[in-house]
């Protein structure tokens, strides 16, 4: 497989594997996402005269001066949501390669799958009628 | 690729029914909630999860013409061996339920009751089960379910603090299991036990695998609670309601103790090493064999200057951890049936002295040793059903705990013929149990000899002491006629 | 490859570091997600791409969220207050125990013959179709499994983190 012609792309020696130069790209990405704020920061240490001040220093907040910590504590049902989320992540990793494979499945998969889902499906029930969910 | 799925469900049949019943016990919970009054919840919830329990049993006498099937992928096995353990866990759960039904457990019944259920059917499928990935999974539904159920005691500092070491130790043995386990995998490409040992006969020894045998013995270790894994159990046992104390205590051990047996002689049978005395060798008997002497000396060190009962017993717990490792040192099919027995003894005998905790401590003002002074007048029958349980965990005959480390010790001499080489590991039991007596008489003065401050009676409900005489029953009746029980468990094991 | 695969070490074990390192308990998060997506980058490089795929997805996406808010519930998150550093006066005991057992599963690793015999799984079909196949057909038990542990885990958290009923 010859992605656009890159595989003879010698910056790293070893990757001529075409899995691994497809991931190239990300690389790259990856490096121009890492560069893109860090270079304006540093041009701006290099650049911009420095005078501070107690104002200058002070948290931006539309002009205001500002209250309190901006550490807060949030509530517990934050929690209890970002939870919900974890067990529902952990069930998609389980369902997009049954669903990949779902073509060449008997009937017995499908329903194994369904319990899978059913099952978790209980548990969302009982945090919704228990009140997990509320917002209160 | 077609698998046949009808022997899975016919395999899962005590699993499924349970799960059925943990989400019926949650719904009828939810429903009958509001309108009444905590206590009749638990008793109406708690009759619903022994039903169930009961419902459960019957697919394993359906099973018992099976043997030894291995299911589609290999993950589920069924033969009597494992069809007895089952069934010995579910009465295990059954009893914790009664014992919880009159304890004081907050007000989430019903899920109290479905997490109970949800450890109970962990457990099942843990006995159920020769294949790694399986284990692991059950494991963690197992770990899962008693985390939570230590933590349910919500308004009560120690018992989330329990909670949260119990977890915190936990997730990192499990960490070590798993990281253990993938090397074992990557050693021999299996995750079926039986595979393993034939793929290790072949290869010789490997450093790596001494690595993952040894994170594989954390993991486990830390579920039976050996000596150096143990520094959760004494809190863990302190902290969560006396039930769920009972429970882990209990059927954990049980399942724990039923999967360290399978995975050391049966993937591991080609790495035992020794513990003979002069002739070490390493391999998992050597490291067992450290472990139980750690276990035996520190377990009933530490239990004589325990000031509260649930400690106590919970430094008992480990130093029988220790005893049932002697019997696995030995390394032979008479070591693990005497394991498999002792066992069974042990855990009717733990879950019979915490369910006395539970049914006094609460009605006493605490679970110290001076809270339970003169409870022979106050409560008499379930004082003398403590007298019989103690007396079984010290090994007296003709209580089952005698016969148990009996041959627990039999075996470990037994193995080595010529030189008897485990001689110094039944030496140290001998004496560790004689230091052992020391602490359990100390219970026993609180309750028979000293007097107590208030002589008022302390009545408990008839369920409640029909399931804890139960229980002295079993342990007396193993006492007494541990022969059929013993040959059915060594005809199984020799066949394992 | 040699040179993607340390760049990759250096970001996870530095990642790891900061984690335990750092005082704001924030910023150790931060460098928690760093070392996620070390791990991730390895299991690209090992040509897994969906265990890549679900790393990024279960622990940036998810566990680190989780995390965050557990972070959010507790107090003193800058680590501001209390004298010591986060790892406490024994640091030198766990620097001692950490290069010990690593120097040790070096050696381990050298002189197995495990890296050789590692089979590689992929089939024309693609990796993610096969495992989605074996996991309801081989390995279904688990999965159920998995769909109780998951049900038990949800209601053991709304449990544990739900305010008690009134008392009746």
């Amino acid at each position: 497989m010859d992605v656009c012609g890159v595989s003879n792309f010698n910056v790293f020696p070893c990757v001529n594997d075409p899995y691994l130069t497809q991931y190239l790209f990300v690389a790259v990405f990856v490096l121009v996402a890492v560069l893109f704020p860090l270079v304006p920061l540093a041009l701006v240490r290099v650049l911009a005269p420095r005078k501070p001040s107690p104002t200058k220093n002070a948290t931006y907040e539309c002009g205001l001066v500002s209250k309190g910590d901006s550490w807060i504590q949030f509530r517990a049902g934050y929690y209890l949501y970002a939870l919900v989320y974890v067990i529902f992540a952990v069930e998609t990793i389980f369902l997009y390669p049954w669903a990949v494979a779902f073509g060449g499945l008997s009937f017995g998969a499908f329903v194994a799958m369904m319990v899978f889902v059913l099952l978790l499906v209980e548990g969302l029930v009982y945090a919704w009628a228990k009140g997990a969910l509320d917002w209160k | 690729m077609s698998v046949a799925y009808a022997p899975i469900v016919r395999a899962l049949g005590s699993e499924t029914a349970l799960v059925l019943v943990a989400l019926a016990v949650l719904t009828l919970d939810f429903i009958i909630g509001r309108k009444r009054e905590v206590a009749k919840r638990r008793e109406l919830v708690g009759a619903v999860a022994l039903f169930g329990l009961a419902l459960s049993a019957v697919p394993l006498v359906g099973q018992v013409g099976m043997t030894n099937v291995l299911l589609p992928g290999e993950t589920l096995v069924v033969n009597p061996l494992v069809i007895i353990f089952k069934f010995v866990l579910i009465v295990l759960t059954a009893v914790t339920v009664l014992i919880s039904i009159d304890h004081d457990i907050g007000t989430h019944v019903g899920e109290y009751f479905a997490m109970l259920l949800f450890g109970a059917i962990g457990m099942l499928l843990l006995v159920g089960t020769e294949e790694f990935l399986t284990i692991f999974v059950a494991l963690e539904l197992t770990s899962i379910s008693l985390y939570v159920l230590t933590a349910f005691h919500k308004n009560s500092l120690r018992s989330q603090e329990a909670a949260l070491k119990y977890f915190l130790f936990g997730a990192i043995a499990t960490a070590f299991l798993l990281f253990g386990l993938s090397y074992i995998y990557g050693l021999t490409g299996a995750t079926n036990l039986r595979d393993i040992g034939a793929a290790l006969a072949k290869k010789g020894t490997d450093p790596l695998l001494g690595v993952g045998l040894l994170c594989v013995l954390v993991g486990l270790g830390f579920k039976v609670a050996m000596v150096p894994f143990h520094l959760w159990a004494p809190d863990a046992y302190e902290g969560a309601p006396t039930p769920v104390t009972a429970f882990i205590a209990t059927g954990s051990k049980v399942a724990s103790f039923f999967v360290l047996v399978k995975v050391l002689m049966v993937a591991f049978a080609g790495a035992v090493g020794s513990a003979y005395w002069g002739a070490f060798e390493s391999g998992w008997a050597m490291v067992l064999g450290l472990t139980a002497t750690a276990s035996m000396v520190l377990g009933n060190c530490a239990a004589i200057v325990q000031r509260n009962v649930k400690r106590l017993l919970a430094y008992s717990s480990i130093a029988h951890a220790g005893y049932i490792l002697v019997g696995l040192v030995a390394a032979s099919s008479t070591g693990a049936t005497a394991v498999l027995f002792y066992v069974i003894v042990y855990a009717i005998t733990n879950l019979g002295a915490f369910g006395v905790v539970a049914a006094l401590a609460s009605r006493a003002g605490g679970d110290d040793l001076e809270h339970f002074n003169g409870m022979a007048k106050r409560a008499p029958f379930l004082s003398l059903l403590m007298l019989v349980f103690v007396l079984s965990l010290a090994g007296i005959p003709p209580l089952g705990g005698f016969f148990g480390k009996f041959y627990l010790f039999a075996a470990a001499v037994e193995c080595d013929a010529e030189m008897f080489g485990l001689l110094w590991l039944v030496a140290l039991g001998i004496v560790m149990s004689a230091v052992s007596l020391y602490y359990y008489l100390v219970l026993m003065k609180h309750m028979y000899v000293l007097p107590a401050k208030d002589e008022t009676r302390i009545a408990t409900p008839g369920h409640l002491k029909m399931a804890l005489a139960f229980c002295a029953a079993g342990v007396v009746l193993l006492g007494v006629f541990p022969e059929p029980i013993l040959a059915l468990l060594k005809a199984l094991v020799v066949r394992l | 490859m040699t040179i993607v695969f340390l760049t990759l070490s250096a970001i996870t074990v530095l990642g790891a570091l900061l984690a335990v390192t750092l005082r704001n308990l924030v910023h150790c998060l931060l460098a928690l997600v760093l070392f996620f997506m070390g791990i991730a980058g390895h299991f690209f490089l090992l040509k897994a791409d969906f265990l890549g795929a679900v790393q990024i997805l279960i622990y940036i996406g998810a566990v680190a969220v989780l995390i965050l808010f557990a972070i959010m519930l507790t107090r003193n998150i800058s680590g501001t207050e209390g004298g010591r550093g986060s790892l406490g006066g024994a640091w030198w005991l766990g620097v001692g125990i950490a290069t010990t057992l690593a120097g040790a599963m070096c050696v381990f690793v050298r002189r197995s013959d495990l890296v050789s015999k590692l089979p590689y799984g992929a089939t024309e079909e693609g990796v993610v179709k096969e495992i989605g196949k074996l996991l309801v057909t081989d390995w279904v038990v688990p999965l159920e499994i998995m769909a109780v542990l998951l049900t038990a885990a949800l209601i053991g958290a709304v449990v544990i983190a739900l305010e008690e009923e009134k008392k009746r």
